[in-house]
Order: structure tokens, then C-alpha cells, then sequence
């Protein structure tokens, strides 16, 4: 197992090389020209482009800048945002919590929406109840987050009055205010992932209501909430774990949307901006970063399907 | 009896007029509490002489001054941390007399070696300040004493106070550099307020105590303990947090004739409007084919229909304007109405058209600027109404890296933005419209108007240059170098409870010095 896991680690380092190459060349591939959106509409002195060229090193070959990035990287230093010039390490802190927060949260909540709903759905004899679940879990994947989100400000924060639109206080200072700061932004990133979660609760809840062991729990006499809960969804939760690692990777990108729409200055934001300024090394910074943890996210879930089954195990 | 029940009743009347009064004296500007500012867009460099963006500008205004400054009112030039001027018969000499009660953050005095650093920093090269081109024609700066400095001109420039009272041209402490470390996202200035916390989506400033200041009753400025700049990107979301009280005053790009009509009418929010110096326009490559024909850059013109562009783009809150902003009226802005090639006529188009050689019509590309919500807008309804004068327009979306490089390189066939304005024409028209100009992208050269913008550059008589500008409005519309399409009313939208706010042509935020909050 620990042999496993040390391999797992091992191989992050190639992964996150690729990806940190493919953004760098990706990025020198689009048209724009980083110093001159420092420059803006006022400058257009070609010596003072060069110049600024020089200082953020990219009139050398790319080839030169990448070598040179990586080894300020290895050093542990991800350089300074060629926009604002604040060291990239304090943007990614001050941005970081926001974005892990709001995906834990998103992720929470999309969980404790899809799996009774999901289970109520694969269980259930009633063909109204089941056909309104799929409604709804449609509805969910189908909106989309910007709208949803924009809806929510107006209805719950501008004429109920029930959720502040900006109040993102520091989780260790004030929990509460916090937690009720986040709910709306965390709805909007959880509902269309618990349509896809409760969706996939349902097949696999479907698939292991005929299997032999179920028949035995029910045989035993057990009541049905408990054949369900220790027979049936934790077998049928295999799947959906996979499911919901894979979303845990895309809630730090998918949040982007919602950060804009919500206003909260996180880290999808920051690429958002990086990318609409050409900010070079902010941009390499948040992608190594959410690549990293997505990468994590993936090993913790194959991790997790030990205690889940059993039966699989990593030599 | 009687007589104590008139007694009562005087007094009661007596105490209805002193509550009355009160009521009234509520008017009176109350100090403290937190301004909160909704923007639009990140602010990113805070280096008074170096930042190009807007969002930086909204935070600049209120942490640094100028020598000079425009009324945000009049527009009129004013004097500022400069107590008064005078300008030698030559027109190269410019004395300057400062105030003596100006005190940076840091409680240093503002004095004459602080105004020579300044523009010693602009100047330098390696500062790689934008505001360098304004201050070009300077020789040099002489410090006479502590309270008196003399700039020397190179050649007599027309517009130099209009610069000195411009943006970005803001004094800043002698050492600057080695004193705020990092002026990029530290400050030091004489400015109503301080920076106290800079972050990607917020800024948040305190009061100066020893801001030099005071208002009419000889209360110190400002009256707010803080301003905080929210950056809130997206313009419902600004919107919906000014409704729930949670921002003060929103304004900026986001804060359009949309914003303005789904506000207007909301009980406690006040809708504010003044018409803009920014206009927008259609840029034009006049170097290459088709448009190095004059006859197609005539016939561009006359296929657009302003009054109808104004009308759905921004539901009438527009003005088309010339050349000179409506606004500045000393200048003698002519209305587009009555400048050649600027009232519509298709017909006239297609034959000029025709008289270039493109009997069928030509095809074009339009360019429009990502981060002006209303150019994709602006390019549509011109898509439409060029067709009509003989114009087959493709749109070509692009983002803002990619216009801007383009834009710098001079990489299209026409492109829609958006250009600030000036209350001096030479410093409004100058860089996009003279051969040599920093930012004639257009690639544009007509000797005749290099001569007349030159001239005009040099002449200090306000009533010669007026008439000069007025040849040059004529000479710009005749020969067309690109469009200029409208001056769009600018808004803000404030809680009632937001008092002594002005909004300014200029977009300044120095007002907000002057804002207070009723409670």
C-alpha cells in the first residue's frame, strides 16, 4: 500500500512537467504580447516594449525562459506576476482558501442533495416519483451556472434579503457568517454536480437491487432502510465515488464561473485574468496547482475504494 | 391663564421652527463611516506614473495629487497643491508657486524638490511611464525655493497646464521609490486618503489625517473614515449588491444606460449622469487598401448612421460629437450634424465607391474591443448600415491581448473602441491624429493637418488656437482618419444616503473626498 502510494507520488512529477510545457508553449502560441498589455493604449514606443520585454525575460528563446522558470520552480519560487508584480506564492494564498473552500463546500452540498435523491430514485416503486427525479436532475445539468447564480443573488440577497452578495469573512474569524456568506455560490457549484451524482446513484442503485446479496438481506428479514443503507448504497457507491473524485478536480476549475459571478477573488478568477492579460507566470502558476490537486484528489479516491470494497486492494 | 397657554403655544411653534431647523442643518455633512465603491474591473498597478488602467486611475485619484487640477464640475483648470502660477511672455517659462500646508502620508512636507523628483521620475526612461510623451516639451525644472519652482519649456506648448491638472502627472515625495519599496502596491501621496490593505478584489483606503483641506465651515476632509473598492466583474451582480445595501455607489464600466434604467425608479438609490470626454470610435488602416482612398474612408463615413447607432446602442444617452467633446464648449465643438461626411447618405456612398473603383461594393473586417461592453453592439448596428452604403462587414472577435496587439501593430481593417478624452483639444487630438503621434495606429498622414495641429501646439492665444481648432475639426471630418462615432452619457447609481458625490466628465474619484454619509 505504501509502496503504492509512494509510486503514485513519484509519477505526479512527469504529469505536472507535460502539463506545466503544454501551458507555457500553449500560451506563447496565442497572439498577444504580455508587454504590451502592460503598456496598455498609452505606449506604443517600441524601445519602452523592448524594454519591458527584457524585464519580464521574454525576448529570450522559449526554450531559455522554460529552463529558467523550472529552476526558480524547483527552488520553490513561482516568481512574481508580470502584471502587478506581487510575488505569485501571496496571490495564490490570499486566492487559494477561497476557491478550496467554495469547492468543499460545493461538494458537501452537491453530495448531501444527490445521494438521498438518488437513492429515493433507484429505490422507489413509483414511476411519478421516479420520472420527477429525472426532471429534476435533467433541469440541474441544463442550467447554466451563471444564470442560476445571477437568479439566486436576486431572488435570495436582493428581495428576500436572506444571504449577503459579498460578505466572504475569513472561515477561522467568524464560522457562521461565513458559512451563510458561501451558501448561495456553493448551491449554484453544487447543483448541476448533484444531478450528475444522484444520476449516477440511481443506475447503480438499479444495478444492485437484483444482486444475489441483496436477496439474502432481504431473506434475513432485515427492514428495507437497513438492506439499503448497508447492502445496497454502499455497493452501489463504488461508481459514485469515482464519479464525485473526478468532479472534486473539476470544482477547482469549474468554479470559475461561479467566482465571477459571485464575485469571490479566488483562484479560478486569477486564471481567468492571467489568461485575459497574458500574465505568463500567474497563469503556469495556477495551472501547476490545480493540476497538482487534481492529481491528488484522483490517488485519495482510489484510496478511498479500499475501505468502500474490500475486496480491491494495491500490491 | 390665558396668557401661559399663548406662551405655550409660542414656544411650541418656536420649537417646531428650532426642530425644523435641525431637520434642515441634517444637511450638513457628517464625518465617518466606510464609502463602498463597486467597480467592474481588477485594479492592478498602483504606480501613480506607470498604471494605464481605469481601475487603477478610481484609486490613484483619491491617494495622489497634481499641481493642478480640472473642477470635476466646470472642468475649468484649478489650482491645487500649486497655490498659483505664471507663465513668462515666451510662453517657456512656467512659475510655480506651491502651497505651504500639504503633507504627504508619511507627514512629510510637500515642498519644490519634491515637484522637480516627480518629473524627474516621469522623464526617466527607465521609469517607463506612459505620462513621459505630455511632459516631452520640458527642459528642465529649477528649484528657486522651497515653495517656488521654474519649468522650462523646450518650445511654447499651448496645453502644459492642461497637462499639469491631467492624470497620472501627480507629485509624489522626493525618494519615493526608496521610500514605499514597491510603488506598484505601496503608496505615498498628499491625497484625501491612504492605502491600507491591496488586494486582488478589494482595496481599501483610510482617511489622511493631515489631509491640507478643509470645506466651507473649516472642517478637515474628508469626511469619510474609509473608502473600499470592491471589484465586482459581473455588472448584475454589482447591480444586485448596490439593491441590497451592501455597496454605496457603483461606477465605471459596468455602470451603463442599463444599470441606469433597471435602477432608476428603486426607492433609496440615486441615478447620476454627465455626459463623457471618452468616445468611441471606428478605427480605420489608412495606409493599405481599400482605405489609403480617401473616397472609401469618405464613403465609410457616410454610411454610418450616428443618430440611429446612439439610439440602439445606448437608448439615446449619447451625443454625436465631432472631433472636440460636446462638453468643452471654450473650444468650439462643432456638432456632428454640420461636419462634412458626417451626415448619413448610402446613396452618395455607394458612389464614391464606385468612383474608387468598387462599383460592387467592398468587404471590410471590424475589430471590436472586448473589454467595452457596448463595441460588439456598436460594430452589429454598423454592420447593418454599412451594408446599405456598399460595406460587406465581417465582425472579428477577439480578446483583449489579441486587440491590443493588433491595435499596436496596426493589424486591421477597422476596429470599434474606445478613446479617452481631453479637455485640451492638442492633448485630445494630438497622438491619434498627427503623423508622428504615439498612438496613430491608423497610420494616418495628411501634411496639411500635421501643420495645423502643429501650429496650434505652439499658439498661446486662446482665441487664435480656437479658430485654429476650428479648421482642424473641418480638416479631420474632410479627410477622415477614423470615426468618431459618440460621446455616451456616463453614469453612477448611489444609496440616498450618499451625499456630496460628483460625477465628472473626467471619471474622476477625487470627489468622494467631499462625500458623506446621512445617517
Amino acid at each position: 500500500m505504501q509502496r503504492y502510494i509512494a509510486k503514485r507520488l513519484v509519477l505526479l512529477a512527469p504529469v505536472l512537467f507535460v502539463v506545466s510545457a503544454l501551458v507555457f508553449a500553449l500560451m506563447r502560441l496565442i497572439p498577444g504580447d504580455p508587454a504590451q498589455v502592460l503598456l496598455g493604449f498609452e505606449n506604443t514606443d517600441p524601445e519602452q516594449l523592448a524594454a519591458v520585454r527584457r524585464d519580464l525575460g521574454l525576448d529570450r528563446p522559449i526554450t531559455v525562459q522554460f529552463v529558467r522558470w523550472l529552476g526558480r520552480l524547483v527552488r520553490g519560487d513561482l516568481g512574481t506576476s508580470a502584471r502587478t508584480g506581487r510575488p505569485i506564492v501571496a496571490l495564490l494564498a490570499e486566492a487559494l482558501p477561497f476557491t478550496l473552500e467554495l469547492a468543499v463546500y460545493g461538494l458537501v452540498l452537491a453530495v448531501l442533495i444527490a445521494i438521498p435523491m438518488g437513492t429515493l430514485a433507484g429505490t422507489t416503486t413509483s414511476r411519478l416519483a421516479d420520472a420527477g427525479m429525472q426532471t429534476l436532475t435533467l433541469l440541474g445539468l441544463s442550467l447554466p451556472a451563471f444564470w442560476v447564480g445571477s437568479l439566486f443573488i436576486l431572488l435570495f440577497s436582493v428581495h428576500l434579503r436572506w444571504f449577503p452578495v459579498l460578505s466572504f469573512p475569513a472561515l477561522w474569524r467568524a464560522p457562521a457568517a461565513n458559512l451563510w456568506g458561501f451558501f448561495l455560490p456553493a448551491l449554484t457549484l453544487a447543483i448541476p454536480n448533484a444531478a450528475a451524482i444522484a444520476r449516477m446513484v440511481r443506475a447503480s442503485m438499479i444495478a444492485v437491487r437484483r444482486e444475489e446479496y441483496v436477496k439474502v438481506a432481504r431473506a434475513k428479514g432485515l427492514t428495507e432502510f437497513l438492506v439499503v443503507r448497508r447492502h445496497m448504497l454502499k455497493n452501489a457507491l463504488i461508481p459514485v465515488v469515482t464519479l464525485i473524485g473526478i468532479i472534486a478536480g473539476y470544482l477547482l476549475g469549474g468554479s470559475i464561473v461561479v467566482e465571477q459571478v459571485f464575485a469571490i477573488p479566488g483562484v479560478g478568477r486569477m486564471g481567468l485574468q492571467a489568461i485575459v492579460q497574458r500574465d505568463y507566470p500567474v497563469l503556469q502558476a495556477v495551472v501547476l496547482l490545480v493540476t497538482f490537486i487534481f492529481v491528488l484528489i484522483n490517488l485519495l479516491v482510489d484510496l478511498l475504494y479500499v475501505f468502500l470494497d474490500p475486496r480491491i486492494r494495491y500490491a | 391663564m390665558r396668557r401661559v397657554v399663548v406662551v405655550l403655544v409660542c414656544l411650541t411653534v418656536a420649537l417646531m421652527f428650532a426642530w425644523g431647523g435641525v431637520q434642515a442643518q441634517g444637511q450638513t455633512p457628517q464625518r465617518g463611516g466606510t464609502l463602498r465603491v463597486g467597480i467592474t474591473q481588477e485594479i492592478l498597478n498602483l504606480d501613480p506614473h506607470v498604471a494605464t488602467a481605469f481601475s487603477s486611475f478610481q484609486v490613484l485619484d483619491l491617494v495622489y495629487e497634481g499641481l493642478l487640477r480640472l473642477n470635476p464640475r466646470t472642468l475649468d483648470i484649478e489650482p491645487w497643491l500649486a497655490q498659483s502660477w505664471s507663465v513668462s511672455p515666451d510662453g517657456l517659462e512656467y512659475t510655480i508657486t506651491l502651497r505651504r500646508d500639504v503633507t504627504f502620508h508619511d507627514g512629510s512636507a510637500l515642498d519644490a524638490t519634491d515637484v522637480k523628483y516627480t518629473i524627474d521620475r516621469i522623464l526617466n526612461p527607465a521609469t517607463r511611464s506612459p505620462q513621459a510623451s505630455f511632459l516631452a516639451p520640458v527642459k528642465e525644472v529649477t528649484i528657486v525655493n522651497p515653495f517656488v519652482v521654474k519649468i522650462t519649456l523646450r518650445q511654447p506648448s499651448a496645453s502644459f497646464l492642461s497637462v499639469l491638472a491631467g492624470r497620472g502627472r501627480w507629485i509624489v515625495p522626493l525618494e519615493f521609490e526608496d521610500k514605499v519599496g514597491d510603488p506598484r502596491v505601496k503608496t505615498l501621496g498628499t491625497g484625501s486618503f491612504q492605502l491600507a490593505e491591496f488586494s486582488a478584489g478589494s482595496v481599501r483606503l483610510v482617511r489622511h489625517e493631515r489631509y491640507w483641506r478643509k470645506d466651507d465651515q473649516g472642517n478637515r476632509l474628508p469626511y469619510a473614515d474609509a473608502a473600499v473598492y470592491r471589484v465586482i466583474p459581473d455588472p448584475a451582480t454589482l447591480r444586485a449588491a448596490l439593491r441590497a445595501g451592501e455597496l454605496d455607489l457603483i461606477i465605471g464600466f459596468g455602470v451603463d444606460i442599463t444599470a441606469a434604467r433597471a435602477l432608476s425608479g428603486v426607492a433609496e438609490l440615486r441615478v447620476m449622469t454627465v455626459s463623457d470626454l471618452a468616445y468611441s470610435l471606428l478605427g480605420i488602416q489608412t495606409e493599405r487598401p481599400p482605405f489609403s482612398d480617401l473616397r472609401v474612408r469618405q464613403a465609410l463615413s457616410l454610411a454610418v448612421d450616428r443618430a440611429q447607432l446612439i439610439q440602439v446602442v445606448y437608448s439615446g444617452r449619447a451625443t454625436a460629437g465631432g472631433p472636440i467633446p460636446p462638453t468643452v464648449a471654450a473650444w468650439g465643438p462643432i456638432p456632428a450634424t454640420r461636419l462634412p461626411n458626417y451626415r448619413p447618405n448610402p446613396a452618395r456612398s455607394r458612389e464614391l465607391l464606385a468612383q474608387a473603383g468598387h462599383p460592387r461594393g467592398v468587404s471590410i473586417k471590424m475589430m471590436p474591443i472586448a473589454t467595452v461592453p457596448e463595441a460588439v453592439q456598436i460594430a452589429q448596428v454598423l454592420k447593418e448600415q454599412l451594408a446599405a452604403g456598399g460595406f460587406t462587414v465581417e465582425i472579428e472577435q477577439v480578446d483583449f491581448a489579441t486587440f491590443l496587439a493588433r491595435w499596436r501593430g496596426s493589424q486591421f481593417d477597422t476596429f470599434v473602441s474606445l478613446n479617452g478624452g481631453d479637455i485640451d483639444p492638442d492633448v485630445h487630438l494630438y497622438r491619434h491624429i498627427h503623423s508622428t503621434g504615439s498612438t496613430n495606429v491608423f497610420k494616418f498622414k495628411d501634411p496639411a493637418l500635421d501643420q495645423l495641429l502643429d501650429q496650434a501646439r505652439v499658439t498661446p492665444d486662446p482665441a487664435r488656437r480656437r479658430q485654429m481648432y476650428a479648421q482642424v475639426q473641418q480638416a479631420i471630418a474632410e479627410r477622415v482618419p477614423f470615426l468618431f462615432l459618440a460621446y455616451a452619457d456616463l453614469f453612477a447609481v448611489s444609496r440616498t444616503a450618499v451625499q456630496g458625490f460628483v460625477l465628472s466628465s473626467t471619471r474622476s474619484m477625487a470627489p468622494l473626498a467631499e462625500t458623506w454619509l446621512s445617517r
